[in-house]
């Protein structure tokens, strides 16, 4: 298992990297060339390179399920021409048959039931490169300010209308530059400056996205911050002009006019009342997968039947596109299977058991969760190992808060010697074997194999146990022992380390266990963990001031693509670099804040990698964030009748989770 | 009487304004707004938020303005335009996300609660009337083992031994069939099946409070005075027990079902959560988690109004049941 992960890991490392520095194909020196290439993917066992000739396809299938209806016509007039149409020929995937429900349970539906359908412009593969998905193809200029992107042409929306470069212009003109969809312009359409790109449609097929100042990584990035790039202009055309009429109107009469005529749209559209435009905006313009009648171009989309339509209720579908446009070898439009159900459970660990009972067909689990299948599981189900995207795993993972106000803790937290004591007073294998089972071993918050910046040197740093040494390192800090047999600060100050946890995690089984560790160095500690809210709201008021298993980890298969948990001031809910920002940062974490900034301006790959090589160096001598255990996989729990699914994959937000599985390619056979 | 409801009732408006005013304190008592536990909740599913994006949302909600202003705000559209509010959760207005799963959660209780009654009121008699015999001890452990046994906990091991002698999980009240194709005469079968287990775990709580409040009150009265005239008269045991001392040792069990209504209202929360029952206390426990404060609001305090309209109603019960509450009425 191991091998496999580091395999997969290996080639992100070797390829994605320069492939993210520049879009495939696209050497500024040869001119405007066409985006992807398939020669230059990679020789990965685990998703092999397209064949260099597309299969011949004879002719479009469909599914009975389709035919059944009545009402759809021929399969040829759903999809897009044929020399567009996206042909999934995956070496693993088998030619499958259509029909029959994929079961699934959600506490709650949004993104758990829309990443694994969503569609992006582009799509990532599992080695980091990035290959045509609703974009056909794509071009970059010269400069790296103008992409043109080709879509599909004849490709439909779910309701049949035809899915067009207006669709993508206006989306980016109309809401993302007004803001409807409450994220605005996101950080990919945007220049050095921060200033918005300028998008532009050509044809009905074609568009450009033109950018004030070179743009390297324009590609990459619309996948991680944007993925779609798209809203169906001819459903909601009206309410989103009656949105910019509320925005800029001129007084609160005709604000409410126009807000209340956007509402009415909103419901006619989808059924649903909202209180506001504002939020119709929100949930329709962004979260639109979870509204019924709203057409997309994923896989499958929610039903409008009452009683199946609503992902806040106890049951809810997601149905079929009849006008999907992707197809396998042997013409079948797909996906295979008919319906993605939903039951609403109100406790992960119920989907457990359902999946034990064969009532739930797939579910992404904890290591621990192997054992309880292999023991109780009443239906064959088939165990995936997939690599995870984290620094050493999650759950042992301690940050300390480097931007605490409080000057003592502060002062500590900052001082690598008080970060190494932490770590080495712990025995990381003793601890380890008791937290899984013996499952995982210990490690440090350190890249995984195969990823960028990973050492060997690195994994092991500050991983032996030596309380001695810890002690040493804790009296060089200005510590002093007390009376009490803890250390107390030099001017007299107790010491305690207030260490806070997500109460729905089980870190306080895991805290038990390290607390005589930390007692024996002397260190004393105390532990309360708190619900999810109330430590988000901690962390945004920056009062957390040390944590076991934060809520947003430390590590990303990259630092380029996704920094977020690795630069501080790239989001909100990071415990170590808590509200730090450029202004505020000091020392180390100044220069990796400006590294970041130097890498979004960087073109040549080499140099791009160089740069996050610097970066990771800095976090490798710093060691800013703990890990006691070594990464572990993430278990893909696949009832056996679910055929197609890939053994392995990377399960990372980037990837959209289990996005790699490409659920449209999986079919049921009893 | 009449005077005596008639002055219950107005006493109902500043009890009201107290309570909502209490309540809308304490949900917002907690820190973080309902925005940081959106954000929480999203974030974990991997979405990415930054500063910007979390005051516009808190714009979009009306959560920049102080509590007092907010909880003024509900309460006026309450009183003007019978508005509850809106919930975060659900997007939707409280009243229609409410009223999603009281039928249910109300048939569900209502059948716990005759289910609590109809078990618990032999069975007290049955001890009061064989005082310290062997049937007595076997019925008072049983009822203590169920009243000391967290539901909860009885839930999952009940759904447990269930899994393995049918090989079957039985969460919710309904199957993914019927969720799928509707109730309909079929599935009445298998729906009453799946109310056994928590018609079972959440029963049994309340029935040990029962059988010991009638063993005792029955015990109580069998001594007394008219139950030995009674007696003396040669009225048969059975009168003596069911229209003499049953009809007082009642007087208590009817003062707890003044509660029993806001329990009807709002079913059970965290049974309910482990049997993944679709009933109201789940929701109101989320709502409270997440501090979706309008929609938490209006629950506790329609609990709070059915537990004043509960004691209205027990009180109007027990005058009906014991003639000496009428007299002191009077007196």
């Amino acid at each position: 298992m191991k091998k496999t992960i580091a395999l997969i890991l290996a080639l992100v490392l070797a390829l994605s990297l320069a492939a993210c520095a520049r879009p495939q194909g696209s050497d500024p020196t040869d001119g405007p060339t066409d985006g992807p290439k398939p020669t230059d993917k990679p020789d990965d066992p685990t998703n092999p390179p397209d064949p260099t000739e597309p299969p011949e396809i004879e002719g479009f299938k469909e599914a009975p399920f389709i035919t059944n209806l009545g009402t759809y016509g021929n399969v040829e007039d759903r999809l897009p021409v044929k020399d567009d149409v996206k042909v999934e020929d995956d070496a693993y995937l088998t030619v499958g048959k259509y029909g029959g429900e994929l079961h699934r349970t959600a506490s709650t539906g949004n993104w758990n039931a829309g990443k694994p359908i969503e569609e992006g412009l582009f799509l990532f593969r599992a080695d980091g490169t990035v290959v045509p998905n609703v974009a056909k193809s794509w071009e970059i200029s010269e400069d790296s300010t103008v992409y043109t992107i080709h879509l599909r042409e004849g490709m439909k929306w779910s309701d049949g209308e035809p899915f067009t470069a207006e669709d993508c212009v206006w989306f980016y003109n109309a809401i993302c530059l007004n803001k409807l969809d409450s994220k605005g312009v996101r950080a990919c359409h945007q220049d050095a400056n921060g200033d918005p790109a300028v998008v532009e449609k050509v044809d009905d097929y074609t568009f450009t996205v033109t950018f004030g100042t070179p743009k390297y990584d324009f590609i990459e990035a619309c996948e991680v911050d944007l993925k779609w790039h798209w809203a169906p202009k001819h459903v909601f055309e009206d309410m989103v002009n009656y949105m910019i009429e509320a925005k800029n109107a001129p007084d609160d009469a005709a604000r409410a006019e126009a807000d209340a005529k956007a509402l009415a749209e909103a419901k006619r559209i989808t059924g649903v009342e909202f209180a506001d435009s504002a939020s119709a905006g929100k949930e329709l313009l962004y979260y639109f997968w979870n509204y019924p009648g709203v057409p997309t171009v994923n896989s499958y989309v929610l039903s409008t039947e009452p009683g199946k339509n609503s992902i806040n209720g106890d049951y809810y579908e997601y149905v079929r596109n009849p006008y999907y446009w992707k197809v396998d070898v042997a013409g079948n439009q797909l996906p295979y299977i008919d319906k993605i159900v939903y039951t609403t459970i109100q406790n992960v660990d119920q989907s457990l058991m359902l999946l034990l009972d064969g009532s739930e067909d797939y579910q992404t689990l904890g290591i621990d969760a192997i054992s309880t299948i292999q023991e109780n599981a009443n239906v064959p189900i088939n165990i995936y190992e997939w690599a995870s995207e984290s620094w050493g795993a999650v759950p042992h993972q301690i940050h300390f808060n480097l931007a605490i106000a409080e000057p003592h803790l502060n002062a500590l937290f900052n001082n690598p010697d008080f970060r190494q004591a932490m770590s080495i007073c712990v025995d990381r294998d003793e601890y380890a074997s008791i937290v899984s089972d013996g499952w995982l071993a210990g490690g440090q918050a350190a890249p995984q194999k195969g990823t960028l910046g990973y050492s060997e040197e690195w994994s092991k740093q500050w991983t032996e146990y030596d309380v001695a040494k810890a002690k040493t390192l804790l009296e060089g800090c200005g510590l002093v022992m007390g009376s009490d047999g803890y250390y107390d600060f030099a001017d007299g100050t107790d010491f305690t380390l207030n260490i806070v946890a997500m109460a729905d995690m089980g870190s306080a089984e895991n805290y038990a266990i390290l607390k005589p560790y930390y007692d024996a160095a002397g260190i004393k500690t105390t532990f309360r963990d708190y619900d999810r809210s109330i430590i988000d709201s901690m962390t945004t008021a920056n009062e957390v001031e040390c944590m076991i298993y934060p809520a947003t980890g430390i590590g990303d298969i990259s630092i380029i693509l996704k920094p977020n948990s690795m630069v501080p001031g790239t989001a909100t809910n990071v415990v170590w670099y808590g509200n730090m920002t450029k202004e505020t940062a000091t020392g180390d974490l100044k220069t990796l804040i400006e590294l970041n900034d130097k890498l979004k301006v960087t073109a040549d790959p080499d140099e791009r990698t160089e740069i996050a090589l610097q970066m990771l160096a800095l976090h490798q001598k710093n060691q800013w964030v703990i890990g006691y255990v070594e990464a572990a996989p993430t278990i893909q729990a696949v009832n056996a009748r679910i055929k197609n699914f890939p053994e392995n994959g990377i399960f990372t937000d980037i990837y959209r989770d289990m996005g790699l599985a490409h659920c449209w390619c999986w079919y049921i056979e009893e | 009487m009449l005077k005596y409801i008639g002055k219950r009732l107005l006493m109902f408006i500043p009890t009201m304004l107290i309570i909502s005013f209490v309540i809308f304190f304490v949900i917002q008592l907690p820190p973080g707004d309902y925005v940081t536990s959106y954000v929480a909740s999203l974030s974990a599913q991997g979405e990415v938020f930054t500063e910007a994006d979390i005051a516009y949302l808190r714009e979009q909600y009306g959560l920049n303005d102080p509590w007092y202003v907010q909880y003024f705000n509900w309460v006026k559209g309450i009183v003007t335009k019978g508005d509850f509010g809106y919930s975060f959760n659900y997007g939707r207005s409280v009243w229609s996300v409410i009223m999603d799963r009281l039928f249910l959660t109300m048939g569900v209780s209502f059948v716990i609660l005759i289910f609590q009654y109809a078990v618990s009121l032999p069975i007290g008699i049955y001890c009061a009337n064989h005082q310290y015999s062997a049937g007595d001890y076997i019925w008072s452990f049983i009822g203590f083992l169920g009243t000391a046994t967290p539901n909860f906990l009885l839930a999952i091991l009940v759904m447990f031994w269930v899994y393995k002698a049918t090989g079957q999980v039985y969460l919710g009240l309904f199957s993914k069939e019927m969720l799928q194709n509707g109730m309909s005469w079929q599935y009445v079968p298998e729906f009453l099946g799946r109310c056994l287990i928590p018609l079972f775990v959440i029963g049994t709580s309340g029935t040990c409070g029962i059988i010991r409040t009638v063993r005792a009150q029955m015990l109580d009265e069998q001594t007394r005075q008219y139950t030995l005239t009674a007696r003396a008269k040669g009225c048969s045991e059975a009168t003596i027990t069911y229209k003499y001392c049953l009809r007082s040792a009642l007087n208590p069990v009817v003062s707890g079902l003044a509660g029993s209504l806001n329990t009807i209202f709002s079913g059970s929360t965290v049974s309910a959560i482990v049997m993944n029952l679709q009933i109201q206390g789940p929701v109101l426990l989320a709502a409270l988690k997440s501090q979706d404060m309008y929609l938490a609001g209006t629950v506790v305090m329609t609990q709070a109004v059915l537990v004043v309209i509960g004691m209205l109603l027990s009180d109007i019960a027990l005058a009906w049941l014991d003639p000496r509450i009428r007299f002191s009425e009077r007196g």
